[in-house]
């Protein structure tokens, strides 16, 4: 389909081009939210990539996945603009975390949209790496190896950096369910 | 098979983190600049076109005028136009060297 789509494309089709927005928006947004952390930036950053993918799409030769080529350009431009605002964004978390299953199974017994309030939440005090790599290899089924071809990566970094955010990630989420229990019981 | 409950947990939870993107109109704003791009850069490219064809004719009126001027014996409104002919000649070298520059500036940029 996404072949089908560029050779319309190149052929003097833009509106072609509508369909892969269609297709790719959400992850790619999931993609810059992981870094960013900010909903302004993450569409501002999703619209550059849109553009600088339709410019580009002629030199996309089809040696990898379109969506490798595609959020290779968000990661880039993600990049970008949290270096560019480096003050904003805080990188999250030295210390060793306590792990409790409980709290995982009480979140995963909550309501569908809680769920996704306390994950999300989870999710942006996680650092930019740690947030980017779950994303890519849970939500969007990446291998090591793809993953590695999308952020430019060492393959063993980004096992390490997967370990580390699986813990991060439960430990962030157990603090902040606590946290909001506290706050409302 | 503790590793293996605890990634399926992981497994279960981030099957709930895509976010969706929370602007309805995301594709049509999109889409919208695709366009205005799109007409900038036919504009443009007609604009290019223009400025070589005034600019060929400018060099080719300015050549015929360099070859012309020191046949003319005659002064004219009483200067020898002898005299002009080099401040003439400098005048157009310096304005075809720029120009031809600023062109092959301007189309290299377009065709990125």
């Amino acid at each position: 389909m996404d072949e089908n789509c560029i050779h319309r494309i190149l052929n003097g089709d833009p509106e072609a081009f509508r369909q892969l927005i269609a297709k790719y928006k959400d992850m790619a947004y999931s993609i810059a939210m992981s870094v960013v952390k900010d909903e302004f930036y993450a569409e501002e950053i999703i619209q550059g990539s849109f553009l600088i993918a339709y410019n580009k799409l002629a030199t996309f030769k089809g040696a990898s996945k379109f969506s490798t080529w595609f959020y290779k350009i968000v990661i880039n431009e993600s990049f970008k603009l949290a270096k560019k605002h480096k003050a904003e964004f805080v990188d999250f978390m030295d210390a060793p975390p306590e792990i409790s299953d409980e709290i995982d199974n009480a979140i995963l017994k909550l309501e569908v949209d809680d769920q996704k309030y306390f994950i999300n939440e989870a999710l942006k005090k996680l650092s930019a790496k740690e947030s980017l790599v779950l994303r890519l290899f849970y939500l969007d089924e990446d291998s090591i190896e793809e993953i590695a071809g999308i952020t430019g990566w060492s393959s063993s970094n980004i096992k390490v950096v997967l370990h580390r955010a699986r813990i991060n990630l439960r430990y962030v989420l157990s603090e902040i369910y606590k946290f909001d229990k506290k706050v409302l019981y | 098979m503790r590793e293996t409950d605890s990634e399926q947990t992981i497994r279960e939870i981030m099957s709930k983190s895509r976010l969706e993107v929370p602007f309805p109109d995301f594709e049509d704003k999109i889409m919208g600049l695709i366009e205005k791009r799109h007409s900038k850069k036919v504009s443009i490219s007609r604009d290019i076109k223009l400025s070589w064809i005034f600019f060929i004719l400018g060099s080719t009126f300015g050549i015929i005028i360099t070859i012309l001027l020191p046949k003319i014996q005659q002064p004219v409104f009483g200067i020898n136009l002898d005299k002009l002919t080099m401040p003439f000649l400098i005048i157009f070298s310096f304005l075809l060297l720029s120009q031809i520059d600023s062109l092959i500036d301007f189309y290299k940029e377009q065709k990125k």
